[in-house]
């Protein structure tokens, strides 16, 4: 929910710097499907009646949807702004591989948070403190924000630059940067009758 | 004669849909549905 921040900031700025909402109906996004059924897929996962029973099939089904929507991310890479979400998505990924289907979480960033150093759920959680055996522990969630803003949490060096990404292709797109280019001159001969 | 009603709302489909696909960008990807 944090990252909701980074659209309400994009659509704020790309205001300001004179660019209009409505510009972002014009955005043509290649396999979109593709990433509404991953966010789809996430949402129920994360539903508590689902969370509760889901078990050892958590992980999978998390990495799965997640590359569902790394899929249709990479295939849109010509927009503006969409290389460095891509980029944040890589940093994140990598930690969650390499972690066995969890994010590595800081336990000094949740006792930060909390006042506890334990990741606060009960049931399926696709995040895992950091040990000793945590490879690429400084991908991992280890920032957390500061305490006053609501919906606090803890966060890694990928969200920040997928925040970044998502700024940048909002302000770029509500600016009208992200339309398809129209053909290059030559490529289509168009004969008008006169 | 154009339906401004229809127009209006198929406007707001292809706006929310597109705010969807970021989010999905963002939330899943960043995936502060991590608790």
């Amino acid at each position: 929910v944090l990252l909701l921040y980074s659209i309400a900031l994009g659509l704020i700025v790309g205001r300001l710097s004179g660019g209009r909402v409505r510009n972002l109906e014009h955005v043509r996004f290649a396999w979109w499907r593709l990433a509404l059924a991953g966010l789809l897929v996430q949402l129920l996962l994360f539903a508590d009646p689902i969370q509760e029973r889901i078990g050892a099939a958590g992980p999978a089904i998390y990495v799965a949807s997640t590359l569902l929507v790394m899929a249709s991310l990479m295939r849109n890479l010509r927009l503006p702004g969409l290389v460095i979400v891509a980029l944040g998505a890589a940093l994140n990924l990598v930690a969650v591989l390499a972690n066995g289907g969890y994010m590595p979480s800081s336990p000094a960033a949740w006792l930060e948070l909390t006042g506890t150093a334990a990741v606060p759920v009960a049931h399926y959680s696709n995040v895992v403190l950091i040990g000793s055996g945590t490879l690429f522990p400084f991908l991992g969630d280890i920032f957390v924000f500061p305490r006053p803003l609501p919906m606090a949490t803890a966060f890694s060096i990928g969200d920040v630059l997928i925040a970044i990404g998502a700024v940048v292709f909002l302000v770029a797109a509500m600016r009208g940067g992200a339309r398809v280019p129209p053909p290059r001159a030559g490529m289509h001969t168009e004969v008008v009758p006169r | 004669m154009i339906d401004w009603e229809t127009h209006r709302m198929s406007r707001y489909k292809d706006l929310a849909l597109r705010l969807a696909v970021v989010a999905a960008f963002v939330l899943v990807l960043a995936a502060p549905l991590r608790w």
